[in-house]
């Protein structure tokens, strides 16, 4: 659902690498936006991120070894630069929460407005290891193999992340119910 | 895949859509294309100073085999040029830094991707030379702990024993603990991991006391 490789395939890419980064970027852009911002709150951050693996994406064009895997290189490389960015602010100052404008609003459609804000808040509110394996997990659908290779952890460090996330965030609907 | 996962699928996805739905594509477009620029410049930069010195190579071998003349032994192999030196490690001096320090980078690390963040309190280099794979290196200045039950006025020897103490319960598991100086002051290397967070258990930099966490190696 985040854009894979034969989805990359669907559309030809310009032989350019500058054009092909260009495409690649009017295609999944915003997406990779939102992937960002899971992992690091702000908007400004997360395109701030995106933007630099684009570039590095244009810088390192000739050592792809198969173009159209330049989508999957996309994602790791957000999900590297997000992290980067967590770990930095983690030094520079306490983990803010989101402020009201990056919030989910209250009109919110889709899940009940106030259900879905509840549950973001909770996975925001998550330790910073187990909020990586949910969103690597829910949002890009990675395995948990994929997931272990990805942070660079054993799966079996995934599984009870995953478990306690999980865990946690049931706890917290229950309190709702 | 259960309710709860399910949900959580759906508001993770329409969170991210709004999240989205504000960014100004003409403005992402106009960044991405200076940013590309500069990386097309920069890519000049290093072929113009590798035409000059492929030329001033060429320019030296002109001259030595000009100086043998031709008194040049031709059954005598030119002797092998010494193998290129792998790039070295840079040494990086932050001026800001508080107390002065100087850090030797790996030799994989290319210069041309450091980006240097510079405050009194910590710096940082990223590369991310290697593809889909990034490298930090930081340094951190901490103060004394303010955590729960300790003295805001901890002593050096008084942390160390506190690191030893987390080691001796468990908490922590220290594999190294190398005496040694920083800028002629006493400091100790300690490679440490954990597979639980130990809050405040670093110091304080800029206000945030750091926490020992699971799954990363501390040193």
């Amino acid at each position: 659902m985040t854009g894979t490789t034969d989805a990359c395939r669907q559309s030809s890419l310009p032989e350019s690498p500058r054009a092909a980064v260009t495409h690649l970027f009017h295609h999944h852009y915003r997406r990779l936006v939102g992937l960002a911002a899971l992992m690091v709150d702000d908007r400004e951050t997360a395109e701030e991120v995106v933007q630099g693996a684009f570039e590095a994406l244009y810088r390192n064009w000739g050592r792809l070894r198969d173009p159209y895997a330049a989508v999957s290189y996309l994602n790791r490389s957000v999900v590297n630069g997000s992290r980067s960015k967590v770990r930095r602010r983690m030094t520079e100052r306490a983990f803010d929460l989101p402020d009201a404008g990056s919030a989910p609003s209250a009109e919110t459609v889709g899940l009940d407005g106030s259900q879905r804000h509840e549950l973001i808040v909770a996975v925001r509110e998550l330790p910073r290891r187990q909020r990586e394996v949910v969103v690597l997990r829910y949002f890009l659908d990675l395995s948990e193999e994929q997931i272990a290779e990805w942070l660079g952890v054993s799966k079996g460090s995934v599984k009870r992340h995953a478990f306690r996330a999980t865990d946690a965030l049931q706890k917290r609907m229950e309190a709702w119910a | 895949m259960t309710e709860l996962e399910s949900r959580l699928a759906t508001a993770l996805r329409e969170e991210a859509e709004e999240l989205a739905m504000n960014v100004d594509m003409r403005n992402a477009t106009d960044t991405l294309e200076d940013r590309l620029d500069h990386v097309d410049r920069s890519r000049r930069v290093w072929y113009v100073a590798g035409a000059v010195a492929a030329a001033a190579a060429v320019v030296v071998v002109g001259l030595v085999l000009a100086a043998r003349g031709p008194s040049h032994d031709a059954s005598v192999p030119p002797a092998a040029n010494p193998p290129a030196s792998s790039a070295g490690a840079s040494v990086v001096a932050d001026p800001f830094f508080h107390p002065a320090f100087s850090a030797v980078l790996p030799a994989w690390v290319t210069q041309n991707n450091v980006t240097s963040h510079k405050s009194d309190v910590y710096a940082w280099w990223t590369s991310c030379d290697v593809p889909a794979t990034c490298a930090d290196f930081s340094v951190s200045r901490f103060d004394s702990l303010t955590a729960d039950g300790l003295d805001p006025r901890l002593t050096y020897q008084a942390f160390l024993a506190h690191l030893r103490d987390l080691g001796s319960k468990g908490t922590i598991t220290i594999s190294r603990m190398t005496p040694t100086t920083v800028d002629g002051h006493p400091a100790t290397e300690v490679d440490a991991d954990s597979t639980a967070m130990v809050a405040n258990a670093l110091g304080c930099a800029a206000g945030t006391c750091q926490d020992i966490q699971q799954d990363m190696s501390m040193r």
